[in-house]
């Protein structure tokens, strides 16, 4: 008796099994979104911003960015209305909410916001951003001022722009002056950045600040710091033809960042915790790695008595970029021609790019503006008292767009969660790549590894 | 005659003894559950305190008494997100979903403690098996017959579900096997109660203890619910306690004054509930009744 | 009168039913779906799954992380579980007994960890370990227990520990609530007839409190089981999602979790998901039997 239940409940098990497979299999999204051809036979008469109206929904991941682009954009087109929605991406969160919504085919909204970390991954997500090379958008013609490494990682996999930036983000090494010329005896760029330029005046830098400090000072705030500069400035990705390989500039950190370790000669602290934002206010750590963003994000939040003070100063011994925000068009979007005007609005119109680069003193991916703010000489960051313009300006032709890959975030959370293990002492250097080669294989198994 | 007094003597000598050992047991016991009870409570002590300090107080030092910062805490956590509206919400929805949870969490498992109908064993054993599954596996699942339903953003996606609490029914049923009498319910019959008015009117009250101890926990639960609600709530306005708290952290830079004052803020009002509740829902009505 | 009972039988479905639906559609449907999806490849985008039969079982049986994170799990669950028991049973029958005062105070405090989000619990941990500058840290160096800062995530039984004893400190007040209440239900004629013949308090605990505990202390192992197997929040929160040092704290979940979600394996991630679901009905089953062995049923 009990038996036949058991085989009857099995059975009936396996049939539920069957049907959600074949089910899953044949719920391709039949609506497969129609392109409407909107209107493209009309007469070309560029329509005014007054003329746009109409509500569109906005996705984005950070709540001090998100609202204040969308008012950009309502003060430029007084008849329309963007509802802002902010879901932060702690937890992944943001991303969870965004695949499974594409995955559903419906609640997306009509714009929505893609971080460096995540873009390559969102715009190669069928069914998620539309492409904007294709007609009606034809993207490709309007991308000329753009910075265009800021292009290329908006392009998914077949080289078709999906999302677009308003800013570059360029870093350099941001220090805090008065350490500097205390203890190095100069706070000007150029002289840091020359003390910084190659593996070995880095160290021996560090070493002498700890010898002049007796010890109070270090270097860098962690080697996490350090490492963001390293990965910006490799010349291979991290993943070739599906290969993982590791650039010989990573393994030339892990040697840098074991002698500061063992030495001492720098702070031990993760980047984005909480003592980390504390110690920029500090006088024990005297330099962080800080793109374009940063010296607002990073420094004047953390410090703000001195955000007016130009405390620190920026050197650029090694050029290297982080982060960036992307926006492009829904597919599922029943609204796409106002879509796309707040999406070409933001990253490129230039009064509004001018506008937003002295309101926000974001690097803005437009060329004309960097070369408007780098001969103004009254364009001065008061954080830093330099103009950022003519920091990081020379910087945004270097940056290759192309190093960038959809796993990219993924191999950081393993490198560095081994290189904790590596610099705790626990590991050796070959063990250190054993263990780092075994996570990615798990985290990514589609990828080769030797 | 004799022998008697002499054991009243002896009787009296031992209670006093007995009186002065239990004494000296008392005072450690006290000393150990004092000891316990300042482990317990030093994590939140340190999180108010923490509420009162600035955010680098907390990032860089211990801190054990109160700082000047509550207000400025306070005033930057409710530019960043709207905590009074996510009480409401949290509030709506913890409320309702825990009181569907017990009501026919209770029902389920009268049902399956007094009524031996067909299949009874093997339903039983589906709903301790859907206890062994991971929540986090589920939510694929879950977000397509959210979406299939209407229910994406919206808070029936976070009350419904509450109604199928494995746990409460596994708990209330081990408790109305164990204070529920088959004669009551027979009686009961004999007298004419349909079988709803019995349940209602009878078993309800009997087993109280055991759906007061249950629905503390789904309250919790649901209050502290944080991986769904984010998944299905699209709206600001929507979001409950625990998303904004999160959100109040800032994107940059963990503004942790503000965190803790929106944490302090979350727990605290469960604290004093429990605080003014725990006597009551531990206590008991039908037990205590019978104890005294 | 027969076919009365069997009416009245019949209510037992109408009583079920509502429960029924719901578990049916936001419960089992899920997990039927995850279940479906552990034969497939599928990175959780529009493009459909695709059938590669027991592939991802083939690789989960072989797989070193999985079997770490199995041992993981249940070393951090053993370390949480025994004391938690020890406090929740030691603690229910202290407080149960009428004549201690401020019993109400303490039954509140203890069982305050339990009302806290998981995920605040784990952020405070988070710092109070923080290497170099935690609390924890700046406290031992302060009184001169250590020299150097020392880094609890680096070193395996530390971490492991760190995690073991927060889960603790969260759960024993639970633990003492469902005994207390499993004490309330009790008969107050047991303890009295037992008095009536002279038994002492370890005596009374023995042969009444602990056999009439028995359901409960079965519903508080298989409901740990089921916790403990799943554990996920605090180590996730702990160690950054990681489960370092070299995952020697990662747990079943942890990995399904990062498996699925930040990796995008879906497929697999559901693989994992009905591994564990058969290693804890495994475990709870094994439970029943011990602790069912020689109760008489009724």
């Amino acid at each position: 008796m009990k038996k036949h239940h058991l085989k009857r409940t099995f059975a009936l098990l396996m049939c539920a099994i069957l049907m959600l497979v074949m089910f899953t299999g044949c719920s391709q999204p039949a609506e497969a979104p129609v392109e409407e051809p909107q209107e493209e036979q009309q007469e070309v008469t560029e329509k005014s911003p007054e003329d746009f109206t109409g509500t569109l929904t906005f996705w984005h991941f950070n709540n001090d960015e998100g609202p204040k682009l969308a008012e950009a954009f309502m003060a430029k087109y007084p008849n329309v209305t963007v509802e802002t929605q902010i879901t932060a991406d702690t937890d992944l969160a943001y991303q969870n909410k965004v695949t499974s919504s594409i995955r559903a085919g419906s609640g997306m909204p009509d714009v929505y916001a893609a971080e460096n970390a995540f873009v390559k991954r969102f715009v190669n997500l069928p069914g998620g951003f539309a492409d904007l090379s294709a007609a009606p958008f034809n993207a490709e013609e309007l991308v000329g001022n753009n910075i265009p490494y800021t292009v290329d990682i908006g392009r998914d996999n077949n080289g078709n722009i999906k999302a677009l930036s308003w800013q570059a983000c360029p870093g350099g090494i941001g220090y805090k002056r008065d350490l500097a010329l205390e203890y190095l005896g100069t706070d000007d760029p150029a002289e840091i950045t020359a003390m910084l330029a190659t593996p070995e005046s880095i160290i021996e830098t560090a070493r002498t600040l700890k010898e002049a400090s007796n010890g109070q000072v270090k270097l860098f705030v962690g080697t996490e710091d350090l490492y963001k500069v390293y990965v910006g400035s490799r010349s291979v990705p991290w993943v070739q033809d599906n290969k993982f390989t590791i650039d010989p500039k990573m393994m030339e950190f892990l040697d840098i960042a074991k002698i500061l370790r063992d030495e001492g000669l720098e702070g031990g602290i993760r980047q984005w915790t909480p003592t980390w934002s504390a110690a920029v206010a500090d006088d024990e750590h005297m330099a962080y790695a800080i793109p374009t963003w940063g010296i607002q994000w990073i420094v004047a939040v953390n410090d703000e008595e001195n955000a007016d003070a130009g405390r620190w100063g920026i050197a650029t011994p090694i050029p290297f970029y982080e982060g960036g925000t992307w926006v492009g068009v829904s597919e599922q979007s029943q609204n796409k021609e106002l879509a796309w005007e707040f999406v070409k609005f933001l990253a490129t119109d230039a009064d509004h790019l001018r506008d937003w680069a002295k309101a926000t003193g974001d690097f803005v991916s437009h060329l004309d503006i960097i070369d408007e703010l780098m001969s103004d000489n009254s364009f001065v960051n008061p954080t830093v008292n330099q103009n950022t313009y003519q920091v990081y300006g020379p910087m945004v032709y270097e940056i290759d767009g192309n190093l960038i890959t959809q796993y990219d975030d993924q191999i950081r959370v393993a490198f560095l969660d081994v290189l904790q293990t590596y610099l705790a002492g626990n590991i050796d250097k070959d063990q250190f790549l054993v263990n780092l080669k075994e996570q990615v294989q798990a985290d990514i198994p589609d990828l080769i590894i030797e | 005659m004799d022998s008697s007094l002499v054991k009243e003597k002896k009787f009296i000598k031992d209670k006093t003894t007995q009186k002065n050992k239990a004494k000296l047991s008392n005072i450690t016991l006290y000393i150990i559950l004092m000891g316990l009870a300042v482990l317990t409570f030093l994590p939140f002590y340190i999180m108010m305190i923490n509420a009162t300090r600035t955010s680098n107080e907390i990032a860089t030092q211990l801190n054990f008494l109160p700082g000047s910062a509550l207000i400025d805490n306070y005033r930057r956590m409710r530019s960043a997100v709207d905590i009074w509206q996510g009480f409401k919400n949290s509030l709506i929805i913890s409320i309702s979903s825990t009181a569907l949870a017990a009501y026919c969490g209770a029902l389920t498992a009268y049902g399956f403690a007094k009524y031996k109908f067909k299949g009874n064993k093997v339903l039983f054993w589906v709903v301790l098996g859907t206890m062994m599954f991971p929540a986090q596996l589920g939510l694929i699942g879950f977000f397509r017959v959210c979406s299939a339903l209407n229910l994406i953003n919206n808070r029936l996606a976070l009350i419904l579900p509450a109604i199928a609490n494995a746990n409460l029914v596994f708990f209330v049923k081990l408790y109305i096997d164990a204070a529920v009498p088959n004669e009551v319910i027979e009686s009961a019959r004999i007298d004419g109660c349909s079988e709803f008015m019995i349940f209602n009117k009878i078993v309800i009250p009997m087993i109280i203890p055991s759906i007061a101890t249950m629905s503390i926990f789904a309250f919790i639960q649901s209050w502290n619910n944080y991986l769904i609600p984010l998944v299905v709530l699209y709206d600001e306005s929507k979001y409950t306690v625990p998303i904004l708290t999160a959100m109040a952290k800032g994107v940059y830079r963990t503004d942790f004054g503000a965190v803790y004052v929106a944490v302090a803020l979350s727990i605290v009002p469960i604290m004093i509930a429990f605080l003014f509740c725990s006597k009551y829902i531990i206590g008991g009505l039908t037990a205590g009744a019978v104890k005294e | 009168m027969f076919s009365k009972k069997i009416r009245k039988d019949s209510y037992g479905y109408i009583f079920i039913l509502p429960f029924f639906i719901i578990l049916a559609t936001f419960i089992i449907y899920p997990i039927l779906y995850s279940i479906a999806i552990s034969f497939t490849k599928w990175d959780g985008s529009i493009i459909p799954p695709e059938f590669i039969g027991l592939n991802n079982y083939r690789r989960l049986v072989g797989d070193a992380f999985f079997l770490r994170s199995i041992r993981n799990t249940w070393i951090m669950w053993l370390g949480c579980i025994i004391p938690q028991m020890i406090f929740g049973l030691g603690l229910a029958v202290i407080l149960s007994e009428k004549k201690l005062k401020g019993k109400g105070f303490f039954r509140w405090v203890y069982y305050l960890p339990n009302i806290v989000t998981m995920a605040s619990v784990g952020t405070l941990v988070f710092f109070l370990i923080n290497w170099p500058h935690g609390s924890i840290n700046r406290m031992l160096m302060t009184f001169g227990i250590i020299n150097e800062p020392y880094n609890f995530l680096q070193s395996t039984l530390a971490a492991r520990a760190t995690i073991s004893i927060t889960l603790w400190w969260m759960w024993f007040g639970y633990s003492m609530i469902i005994f207390m209440a499993g004490i309330k239900a009790i008969p107050e004629e047991y303890f009295e007839a037992a008095r009536v013949d002279g038994a002492n308090k370890w005596q009374i605990f023995w042969n009444i409190t602990l056999p009439c505990l028995r359901p409960i202390i079965l519903y508080q192992v298989v409901t740990s089981v089921i916790g403990g197997l799943t554990m996920f929040d605090v180590p996730y929160i702990v160690t950054e999602a990681r489960g370092g040092p070299q995952t020697t704290t990662l747990t079943m979940v942890m990995y399904l979790y990062n498996t699925t979600f930040a990796n995008y394996n879906f497929g697999y991630g559901a693989t994992i998901g009905v591994g564990l679901f058969v290693l804890v009905m495994i475990f709870v089953a094994i439970a029943f039997k011990i602790i069912n062995k020689n109760a008489a049923y009724d």
